[in-house]
């Protein structure tokens, strides 16, 4: 189902608890296309479902309840631009359910998934941000993600996840708005006369 | 089996005063007992008011009642419960509506036939019908000049409208239809009540003062007042016999009162409020004693003393604008030119606004004739010399105050505001009225709402709804109950003179006309107090006269006082028409020229301006003026989601979310409101949220088409376009001239790089809205896409034309300046755009990228730098391409590349520069 883990090509997460995704949606650079998703899971504890990871609220969690690797599977209805996975977690709370290794994969279906890299978690504490890249360009445009949890810390076996939220581009590279050639508007004497509603 | 009429006079009673409830309770009893169109009118009516639509519609289905009332009704709750078929067959019996109905709706709904062709015309334009819509409001326009939202609708459908046409009054006739002939008659005292005018003031007076005396209120000493009426009346007088009829009227003594009306005596206290600060100015008013027929002054009767009296009075009041009433009188010849032109109203200029208005006030109390008479007849003799006495003292009175001006007209004449400038209170439709109707129609048919009489009847009686009260009674109705029946007793008087006067000069005569003027009052009385026939019998001829003549003073009254209305009606709807073609500019211009300064001030007019900036891109402004409007008027929803979507490009998010909470906690069952909450998490870049609120906005209210508007370009910023297109569409099927929509279309088209249909969509919305330079940038932007460069130019040189203002016209202008290789002209717009917006690091950032091509490269790295300082979050990775590419000048950076491409700067540097610069009116072009 899911690609063969490459060890090799661990990646050093970016873990700072201050990243809050929503600063970055409210400056308009990305925007938030997990709705357009849908979401499934592996496993989960009844009550503890899907709805936890999408209610906006870091108390909830959705715990898994099944044999390591945990998947979340996100699959979008057309091929979307995605540049980042933001996951949050919270160690002191969690404790051995925190997850410790995350493997990102992308495709088309569950049967052409490709991994396109591991994270490392150490006892972390907030949001986690994951950069999605294909190659040179800082987005992706795919069909399907999966986000599975290869382990958890103190070798747990079930894990938790409080949020996940997933980012696209606002006029990403080579798709600007056609009436911004060179870049968005800074002011807003310029910005009014951008558009009418 | 009950008597129904004081059952029915209970109900309205409950209804005029909200209490639903008992009048549901009250119309259900009712309506068991005796099942009749009447009743089960009245059981719908009270479940419609007590917004039971659905009940209310059953009800008239499951008892199809084919009265006209009750069909109509059942037609109105179809259509609010959205059963658009159902509410057409209700209205028109054989189905669907036609061209060829539409003389079959007016005969068969008489007087509320208007209101039957506005229904059509909504239900039309639901079913997407314009044209049988534009007809039928066209025809309820002409039945019904009143009617603003008709002629709003026209302009909304695009329609060309002739104002002048529409808002002026051609014959009396007219006001059979939109004022209803008798109950209903309460919107004309809404419009006279609502506006004090000055002669309305001077009978308060007058009235006080008779008050005053009768009740030992003494203001002024009566034998004062006499003292100076007699010597005014002998300065002004040239007619030896008025001085001897005066001097006749003088004699009364002074102390009678004894036979005064109870509802004067308690009206006392109320009116005494009220009246100090009213004012006279009724020095002048003496000045037409000389056309006063004054022979009959030898004459002893008293009641022919009364009728003098009343005579002065009308003079009086005549007098009051300063011009002799018989070149005054235009409308009276015209109408009936038996009538002698004895002008209760002066017809001065109705261009001060003020002034004409204010007849209309006169005019419409004086339209009902004859009440005081009711309380009188029976006194007449005893009181007589009294009541002249008193009167004069009225007048006299009135003299001696002075005269603030008080009197407003705002208020009712725009439907949408809310008269708060007026502080006389409430519009009264008041009793008056109603009895002046079946005094000389002979068809009263109308409950009595406040008149429990039950020997009020006659076959063709029908209750009549009362349009809900707009403004909540009080106790000034007795008040202006009292003025229009001091009115309507002189006038009676007067009219009754005239006739008699008319028909000989001789004396015996004038004891005919006497008695005819105790006939009107007897024969209103006699309704009331069952007077014996045979007196009535004696009475009639005269008082059928009387009537007669009375109707048609009447009804010129009624024409002048509408006039006025339909001079301030024009003026707004001129206005309303720029403003609904998009002339914005012009209706600015119109609205603050034309329109009275209470007016203007008005929240509507406001609003209208304000719409006006708005569309004008002049959000600045716009802001204020709707932010002056929220400030005097929090709960005022209209036009509020205009003001946060101007708030919303100024990006004021503060100003704007106070706004929407504001509103949330106010009322969260207008789409107004989740429009306005919607554009708020839209600032904040929060678009599922705002997706939600917008999609609340939808469900909360189907037809308000903005929402639509609004959750398709939200739509459009989250890239569903699907979704977006379809919310478009479905706002453009509401309003086709909705160009906001079809912009978002073509907003779309443009993501999806279709650049042909997007100025196909953007080309729409401009017809509709020729005048806005944004869509021109649009479209220019579209037409350098599709390498139309020329036309591009053209494009943008008509935006910045019409809005000097709008930035984005000259920047792309330069940056198709820059594309066709000609730098310096590129550079020269660029640095004259610095110099408006002068922190925009995109322009920083192209003059940069200009000195790049030009190789100016310390100018170059200047401009990005600046550009970069100006943005130094680095949302424009560009930049900072820029630089790298500018440290190897010889690596060629991908992104740029990428925008080079659509730029294709050198395809095209042998154009005709010349050709392009030319300033092509745009719009011919489409």
């Amino acid at each position: 189902m899911a690609a063969t883990i490459d060890e090799e090509s661990t990646a050093k997460p970016a873990v700072t608890s201050e990243e809050d995704p929503l600063a970055e949606e409210r400056l308009g650079y990305v925007r938030e296309v997990g709705s357009q998703a849908v979401w499934s899971l592996s496993s989960c504890k009844p009550g503890f479902g899907v709805e936890r990871l999408r209610d906006n609220i870091m108390d909830t969690y959705w715990q898994s309840d099944g044999q390591l690797p945990h998947l979340v599977n996100i699959q979008f209805h057309k091929r979307t631009n995605i540049s980042q996975i933001y996951i949050y977690t919270d160690y002191k709370l969690d404790e051995s359910y925190t997850p410790s290794r995350i493997s990102i994969r992308s495709g088309t279906n569950f049967n052409d998934l490709q991994e396109l890299q591991v994270i490392d978690l150490t006892e972390p504490n907030g949001w986690v941000q994951i950069p999605i890249k294909d190659g040179n360009v800082k987005s992706l445009r795919t069909f399907m993600l999966q986000i599975a949890v290869i382990s958890n810390h103190q070798n747990g076996r079930d894990t938790h996840m409080r949020q996940i939220r997933v980012h696209a581009p606002c006029g990403g590279e080579g798709k600007h708005y056609p009436l911004e050639l060179f870049g968005k508007f800074g002011t807003v004497d310029f910005q009014k006369f951008a558009t009418i509603r | 089996m009950m008597i129904q009429e004081p059952v029915q006079a209970a109900i309205w009673h409950c209804l005029n005063h909200y209490d639903h409830k008992d009048a549901v309770f009250l119309a259900e009893r009712l309506c068991s007992e005796v099942e009749s169109d009447e009743t089960i009118f009245l059981l719908a009516t009270s479940y419609y008011r007590s917004n039971r639509l659905d009940q209310a519609y059953w009800l008239l289905l499951e008892k199809s009642r084919r009265s006209p009332q009750c069909r109509y009704l059942q037609a109105k709750c179809a259509y609010e419960l959205k059963k658009y078929a159902e509410a057409e067959s209700a209205l028109i019996s054989s189905g669907f509506v036609d061209n060829k109905h539409f003389d079959e709706v007016q005969r068969e709904f008489g007087e509320i036939a208007c209101f039957a062709y506005q229904l059509m015309a909504q239900i039309c334009m639901r079913t997407e019908r314009q044209k049988l819509a534009v007809n039928a409001l066209r025809r309820a326009l002409k039945l019904n000049p009143f009617m603003w939202h008709a002629f709003a609708d026209l302009c909304l459908l695009g329609q060309e409208t002739d104002t002048a046409a529409i808002f002026q009054i051609q014959s009396t006739d007219v006001f059979n239809t939109c004022q209803g002939s008798s109950a209903n008659a309460n919107s004309m005292v809404l419009f006279g009540g609502s506006a004090v005018n000055e002669q309305q003031q001077q009978l308060e007076n007058l009235l006080l003062n008779n008050v005053s005396n009768n009740s030992n209120y003494i203001l002024s000493t009566p034998v004062e007042q006499q003292q100076q009426h007699q010597q005014q009346l002998q300065q002004q007088n040239n007619n030896g016999s008025s001085l001897a009829t005066l001097q006749n009227l003088m004699t009364p003594n002074n102390n009678i009162n004894n036979n005064n009306n109870n509802n004067l005596n308690s009206s006392i206290t109320m009116l005494r409020g009220g009246v100090q600060q009213q004012s006279t100015n009724t020095n002048s008013s003496m000045m037409l004693l000389e056309d006063t027929p004054m022979g009959y002054a030898a004459h002893d009767a008293p009641a022919q003393q009364q009728q003098q009296l009343a005579q002065h009075q009308h003079q009086l009041y005549d007098a009051n604008n300063g011009t002799p009433f018989r070149k005054q009188f235009k409308y009276l010849s015209a109408i009936s030119p038996l009538t002698p032109s004895f002008g209760i109203m002066p017809l001065t200029s109705p261009c001060d606004g003020g002034s004409a208005v204010l007849q209309a006030n006169l005019n419409l109390s004086a339209y009902s004739p004859l009440p005081q008479m009711l309380v009188e007849v029976n006194q007449e003799p005893k009181i007589i010399g009294k009541k002249f006495k008193t009167h004069v003292g009225g007048l006299i009175n009135r003299q001696e105050k002075s005269k603030p001006a008080v009197f407003t007209q705002a208020g009712n004449i725009t439907p949408r505001t809310p008269n708060n400038v007026v502080g006389n209170g409430p519009p009264n439709p008041n009793a008056a009225v109603r009895r002046s109707s079946r005094l000389f129609s002979n068809s009263a048919y109308s409950v009595k709402e406040n008149n429990k009489s039950p020997n009020i009847t006659n076959n063709n009686k029908f209750v009549q709804p009362r349009s809900p009260p707009r403004k909540t009674k009080s106790s000034r109705m007795t008040k202006i109950c009292l003025n229009n029946e001091l009115i309507e007793e002189k006038t009676h008087h007067h009219l009754a003179e005239k006739l008699s006067e008319k028909q000989s000069r001789k004396e015996k005569e004038k004891v005919e006309t006497i008695t005819s003027g105790a006939t009107a009052g007897g024969n209103s009385q006699s309704t009331i107090n069952n007077r014996s026939a045979e007196e009535a019998k004696v009475l009639l001829n005269n008082s059928l006269n009387n009537a007669q003549t009375l109707a048609h003073q009447l009804l010129s009254m009624k024409k002048q006082s509408a006039d006025g209305l339909m001079l301030l009606l024009r003026d707004l709807a001129e206005g309303y028409k720029l403003l609904s073609a998009f002339q914005c500019k012009a209706a600015i211009m119109h609205l603050e020229g034309t329109i009275p300064k209470h007016h203007l001030s008005s929240s509507w007019v406001q609003s209208l301006i304000g719409m006006c900036r708005y569309e004008l891109r002049d959000y600045e402004a716009a802001v204020l003026i709707f932010k002056r409007i929220h400030e005097t008027e929090p709960c005022r929803l209209d036009y509020m989601e205009i003001y946060s979507t101007s708030l919303w490009h100024l990006q004021k998010e503060v100003a704007l979310s106070a706004l929407a909470q504001d509103l949330i906690a106010q009322d969260k069952r207008s789409p107004v409101t989740w429009c306005v909450a919607g554009n708020c998490f839209s600032l904040h870049k929060e678009h599922e949220t705002a997706i939600k609120f917008f999609k609340r906005a939808v469900q909360v209210d189907p037809d308000f088409v903005y929402s639509y508007t609004l959750l398709g370009h939200e739509l459009v910023l989250t890239e569903e376009f699907d979704k977006a297109m379809d919310y478009f569409r479905a706002a453009v099927v509401r309003d086709p001239r909705h160009y906001n929509a079809w912009f978002g279309i073509g907003t779309i088209y443009s993501k999806q790089e279709k650049y042909e249909l997007a100025e196909l969509h953007y080309v729409k919305a401009l017809k509709i809205n020729t005048q806005n330079s944004v869509i021109l940038v649009h479209i220019g932007a579209m037409q350098f896409f599709m390498q139309k460069k020329d036309l591009a130019l053209q494009t943008l040189n008509t935006a910045a034309t019409i809005d000097p203002k709008n930035p984005l016209a000259r920047f792309h202008r330069g940056s198709i300046y820059f594309s066709l290789g000609k730098y310096q002209e590129a550079l020269r717009e660029l640095e004259e755009l610095k110099e408006i917006v002068p922190k925009e690091s995109v322009v920083f950032y192209l003059i940069g990228k200009i000195h790049k091509t030009l190789g100016n490269m310390d100018l170059a790295l200047m401009h990005f730098s600046w550009a970069t300082d100006l943005d130094p979050k680095g949302a424009n990775n560009q930049i900072k391409d820029a630089f790298d590419s500018m440290a190897h000048p010889n690596c060629c950076p991908p992104n740029d590349n990428a925008l080079d491409v659509d730029f294709d700067p050198t395809s095209e540097r042998s154009d005709d520069s010349t050709q392009a610069q030319q300033d092509v009116s745009y719009d011919s072009d489409y």
